[in-house]
C-alpha cells in the first residue's frame, strides 16, 4: 500500500517533515488502526492514501492502482471520511446527498437507488432522509458522512477519528459498516488519538511518532 | 458504462446539486428577475436622454444598451465560479470531488455550468420582457441563432473563468475577476460603442471574447450593423473559445496538481 512515502511540508520554514519513509502493507480483510498524538501526521497519512495529496518519495498503490495514474478506478474503490463534521452541503438534504454522491462516484444508474436504499438503512437515515443537513446533530451529520464515503460499496476505506460524535447506536452502525468490508475482503486504515483506539477492532496497530510508523505491521 | 457516460453523469450530478441549493432560497429567482428589470426601467429612461450621432434614436440606444446587459448576466455568472469554488474549500465539500472518480478538475468545471445555464434563462427572460414592455424592437428571424451564439460566448468566457479558478486552487484567492469583469464590460461595448474608447485603450476590445460576443449577438438579436460584421464576430468568438478553452484546462490541471504536491490543496 505505501512504500518509502516521504511528505513534508515546503510552505513551513524551514520545510517541517511530517512522513519519513514509511511502509504500510495491509493483507485483505483486515483493519489497520494507527494512532499518534496531535500533529502527528495522521490525517495527512490517510490524505495521502486517499489521493488528495501527493508524496514527495515513495509510491503508494492498492490492487496495483495508482491514485495519480489510475486516479478514476482508485478512487471507485476507495471510501473516504475525514475528521472533523464538513463537507456536507448545508441546504442539501440527507436524500439529495446520497444521490449526488451516487453520481459523483459512478454507481451505475441501474443500481442508485438500490446503493441508496441500502445506504439509509444501513446507517439509520431514514428518518432524516428530507431534512438539510444543517438542521441535523453532529452525530447525525456524522452518520450522514460515513453513510456517503461507503456509498459505492468501496474495498478500502479510510476513517479519521470517524467515531467522532457518534453515540452508542451510531459507534454499532460503524463497527457493522467496517465488518461488512473485512468480510468482503477489503481493507480498513482508521487513524485516532489513542484514548479513542477502543472504537473499532484492529488487526494491525501502528503509532505515527515523529514521522516514522511504528508497531505491529 | 463509458467513461464520458460516467462524466456526463456526474456532471448532471453536479448541476441538480446546484439547482436543489439554488431553489433552497425561494426568492431567488424572482429576485434576479426583478434586478434586471429595474435596471433595463433605469435604462429605458437614461436612453430618452441620449441624442448622440451614434444612435438615430433613444430607442437605438435603449436596444443597444439591454442586449449589453443581458450578455453581461452570462459574463457575470461564469465569473461567479472562483467565489463557488472558495465557498466549497471553506465548507470542505471540494474533498468529495477530489476523492470520487469523476475527480476535482471536472467538479470544479462543473461549478460553472448552473450559473451559466440560469444565466442564459434570466437573460431569455429578459429579451422576452423587454419586448413586451418596453417594445424592444427583436429580429425574430435571426433571433434563435442567438442560442447557440450565447452558448459559444459562455464558454469563451467560462475558459476565462477556468483561468481564475485556477488561481482560486494555487493562490485561495480569485485574483481581480472584478476587475476584468469590469475591464470586458468597459471595453467590449455594453453601455457604449467600442469606438468612442480612446485609442489607449481601444486595443483592449480586440483582444477579449466580450466585444465579439456581444457584436454577434446584437446582430443576431436586433439587427444591427454596428461593429465587425456577424460571420467576423463569430469567427473571432470561435478563435477565443478554440485558444482559451485548452489553455484554460491545462493551466488548472497544473494548478490541481500543484496543490497535490504542496499539500494546500484543501486549504482555504
Amino acid at each position: 500500500m505505501l512504500k518509502g512515502v516521504c511528505k513534508r511540508w515546503h510552505s513551513q520554514k524551514p520545510p517541517n517533515s511530517v512522513l519519513q519513509d514509511v511502509d504500510l502493507r495491509l493483507a485483505p480483510g483486515s483493519i489497520g488502526w494507527v494512532g499518534g498524538s496531535n500533529g502527528a501526521g495522521k490525517t495527512t497519512l490517510l490524505r495521502l492514501i486517499a489521493g488528495v495529496m501527493s508524496p514527495d518519495a515513495g509510491s503508494i498503490d492498492y490492487s496495483g492502482l495508482d491514485p495519480e495514474r489510475h486516479r478514476r478506478d482508485y478512487h471507485r474503490r476507495v471510501g473516504y471520511v475525514s475528521a472533523g463534521d464538513r463537507g456536507l452541503f448545508a441546504r442539501l438534504s440527507v436524500r439529495h446527498h446520497l444521490e449526488y454522491c451516487a453520481r459523483i462516484c459512478f454507481v451505475r444508474r441501474a443500481e442508485r437507488g438500490a446503493a441508496s436504499r441500502r445506504s439509509i438503512e444501513r446507517f439509520g437515515l431514514s428518518e432524516l432522509l428530507e431534512r438539510r443537513v444543517e438542521r441535523l446533530s453532529l452525530g447525525q451529520r456524522q452518520r450522514v458522512r460515513l453513510a456517503l464515503a461507503f456509498l459505492h460499496d468501496p474495498d478500502l476505506v479510510l476513517l479519521d477519528e470517524p467515531a467522532s460524535s457518534l453515540d452508542d447506536d451510531g459507534a454499532e452502525v460503524l463497527r457493522a459498516a467496517v465488518d461488512r468490508i473485512v468480510a468482503r475482503d477489503g481493507v480498513v486504515v482508521w487513524c485516532s488519538p489513542p484514548g479513542e483506539r477502543s472504537t473499532l477492532e484492529s488487526h494491525v496497530e501502528m503509532t505515527l511518532r515523529d514521522g516514522t510508523l511504528t508497531g505491529d505491521r | 458504462m463509458s467513461a464520458a457516460l460516467e462524466y456526463a453523469g456526474a456532471l448532471r450530478g453536479v448541476v441538480t446539486r446546484d439547482l436543489r441549493i439554488f431553489v433552497s432560497y425561494r426568492a431567488r429567482t424572482f429576485t434576479q428577475l426583478a434586478g434586471l428589470v429595474l435596471t433595463m426601467t433605469i435604462f429605458y429612461f437614461v436612453s430618452q436622454l441620449v441624442d448622440v450621432q451614434q444612435f438615430r434614436t433613444s430607442e437605438e440606444y435603449f436596444a443597444f444598451v439591454v442586449a449589453g446587459l443581458l450578455i453581461m448576466l452570462i459574463l457575470q455568472s461564469a465569473a461567479a465560479a472562483p467565489a463557488a469554488l472558495r465557498q466549497e474549500l471553506v465548507a470542505g465539500t471540494f474533498e468529495r470531488s477530489l476523492v470520487s472518480p469523476m475527480g476535482p478538475l471536472v467538479g470544479i468545471v462543473g461549478l460553472m455550468l448552473f450559473p451559466i445555464a440560469f444565466a442564459c434563462l434570466i437573460a431569455c427572460a429578459g429579451f422576452l420582457i423587454a419586448a413586451a414592455i418596453f417594445n424592444l424592437q427583436v429580429e425574430w428571424a435571426t433571433a434563435p441563432l442567438a442560442v447557440p451564439a450565447a452558448l459559444l460566448s459562455a464558454g469563451a468566457f467560462a475558459a476565462i473563468a477556468v483561468l481564475v479558478l485556477a488561481a482560486v486552487v494555487m493562490f485561495k484567492q480569485s485574483p481581480g475577476i472584478t476587475w476584468i469583469v469590469t475591464l470586458m464590460a468597459l471595453t467590449g461595448g455594453v453601455y457604449f460603442p467600442v469606438a468612442l474608447l480612446p485609442g489607449w485603450i481601444s486595443w483592449v476590445s480586440e483582444v477579449q471574447p466580450f466585444t465579439p460576443a456581444v457584436d454577434l449577438l446584437r446582430q443576431l438579436l436586433l439587427g444591427t450593423t454596428a461593429g465587425d460584421p456577424a460571420m467576423t464576430a463569430l469567427l473571432k468568438l470561435a478563435g477565443f473559445f478554440v485558444v482559451l478553452t485548452p489553455l484554460s484546462f491545462l493551466v488548472l490541471h497544473a494548478a490541481i496538481q500543484s496543490g497535490r504536491r504542496r499539500g494546500t490543496i484543501l486549504e482555504f
